[in-house]
């Protein structure tokens, strides 16, 4: 099966993590070389990187770090993890880091009493990748071409990692011919930068919006489902996404249009409630580019991100299955 | 910035008649794009009457609301009938969310000038996307006046 680029935008080669500068996309395909942990978190805290990239970036760079470490104690080694675990779990408030950073220090509790405590841990962390995570996002986006029908238009939001060209190729491969709408996805354009111009880079139908159109396309019947993608989720199934997702589940529920998320399940916390909304600097809407757009004097209000309640999902799709 | 007051959203262009009677100090002003109405011509308005404009995407209006930080919704009509009025678009997405949360919604008659046809695959003057990217922008759309504090 055909895989975009922004699939697996991180790979690892020796001592040096390389991450995909989402930013540049799709102007130019860049990868940005990283030789540390606190690289690697400043090109999360850039954004440079985001959604499962983050998740990539925080399981490679443990890689990463104890490639570096090698001849050094062991005691040394979980220093380190401990530290690079800490760091991450600081950096941005509502992607999950601590989730993820915890699960590595748990492999490395288990591979602990190894002679080849660093080698081992590696390999379970690769392990995990490449046979985990990989086939059940495989596993993810086939049940979502499952869900769609021979001529469906999906309305997307932001980007869901390369997913929702896969769930685009099950589809061509079961016959079944898939129209896709892009919200542009403000203030970072991820819809307009990533999805549109992935799901065009391979071959299928899609048009860009704005992110006020929605309930147009609703009212005008030309949006038979919703897929989006999750940051964080709760375990009682609510979950947070790029902003704007509540609003789309909102509009959805009112035109009686199916909402599927594609998700992982959670079980740190309750409710979409214990999620942390992160707020990020106004420039980021008042500019662009390095360009002011907005005039002086002009103020801006910009969270990141926000939370959909279960009730409003119709299907979650989750990543093991569940 | 940070908002812990509540304020109205505005929606849409208004003409002078809304401005003149205008009373708060501090507005939400969605940034209307592709043309970035609301963030250039709408916010200018506003600071020339004193009243302090915070910019928010389209896309964060339901999240202002569902924070309990939306007072009542202003949306702007070019024409209307009996049943609905023609508006912005977006400005079905500001009064349907506005319902949910219990918000009221005001529709004013504007006649300001819109930008037609602005160019989706930029912002100001930079590209956002490559070219080739087929798109849509519709201008206007209709919203019930069902969803409408009337009166």
């Amino acid at each position: 099966m055909k895989e975009s680029i922004l699939f697996w935008p991180v790979h690892i080669k020796g001592k040096a993590l390389y991450i995909l500068d989402e930013t540049r996309i799709p102007q130019k395909v860049a990868y940005l070389k990283v030789n540390d942990y606190k690289g690697a978190i400043r090109a999360i805290l850039d954004m440079k990187t985001r959604a499962f990239g983050q998740f990539l970036t925080v399981c490679y760079t443990f890689i990463l770090e104890l490639n570096k470490a090698k001849g050094k104690t062991k005691e040394e080694q979980m220093n380190i993890l401990g530290t690079v675990a800490e760091a991450f779990n600081k950096s941005r408030p509502t992607f999950p880091f601590e989730e993820v950073t915890s699960m590595i220090l748990g492999f490395a509790k288990k591979v602990y009493n190894s002679p080849n405590f660093a080698d081992d841990l590696i390999k379970t962390i690769d392990g995990f990748l490449e046979k985990g995570i990989r086939l059940q996002r495989y596993q993810r986006a086939q049940e979502a071409s499952k869900l769609l029908k021979d001529g469906d238009a999906v309305l997307t939001h932001c980007h869901v990692s390369g997913e929702m060209s896969l769930i685009g190729e099950f589809c061509r491969d079961a016959g079944k011919r898939i129209k896709f709408f892009a919200t542009e996805t403000r203030p970072y354009f991820q819809g307009a930068r990533l999805t549109a111009w992935e799901l065009k880079e391979e071959g299928f139908d899609v048009t860009l919006i704005p992110d006020n159109a929605v309930a147009k396309l609703m009212s005008e019947k030309m949006v038979d489902c919703v897929i989006v993608g999750s940051d964080r989720s709760a375990k009682n199934g609510d979950f947070a996404n790029k902003i704007g997702t509540y609003q789309i589940a909102l509009l959805a529920r009112h035109f009686k249009i199916p909402f599927y998320v594609l998700t992982q399940p959670s079980s740190k916390l309750e409710s979409g409630d214990d999620i942390p909304i992160e707020i990020r600097d106004e420039n980021e809407i008042l500019a662009f580019a390095g360009r002011r757009l907005a005039p002086k004097g002009v103020f801006a209000y910009y969270p990141g991100f926000d939370v959909v309640g279960h009730g409003l999902v119709t299907k979650h799709i989750a990543i093991n299955g569940n | 910035m940070e908002i812990k007051e509540k304020l109205p959203l505005v929606f849409g262009v208004p003409d002078a008649s809304f401005f003149k009677t205008f009373k708060e100090k501090k507005v939400f002003v969605a940034e209307l794009r592709p043309s970035l109405d609301g963030m250039n011509v709408v916010s200018k308005e506003f600071i020339k009457i004193g009243v302090v404009p915070v910019v928010i995407c389209d896309n964060m209006m339901a999240f202002c609301m569902q924070r309990g930080l939306v007072t009542a919704v202003h949306i702007f009509s070019r024409n209307s009938d009996n049943n609905k009025g023609v508006c912005q678009t977006g400005s079905l997405i500001a009064a349907l969310c506005a319902r949910v949360h219990n918000i009221p919604v005001y529709m004013h008659v504007s006649h300001s000038d819109l930008s037609e046809d602005p160019d989706l695959l930029k912002i100001g003057k930079e590209s956002v996307t490559v070219k080739g990217i087929r798109t849509y922008a519709p201008l206007l759309e209709d919203v019930p006046l069902t969803l409408v504090e009337m009166g």
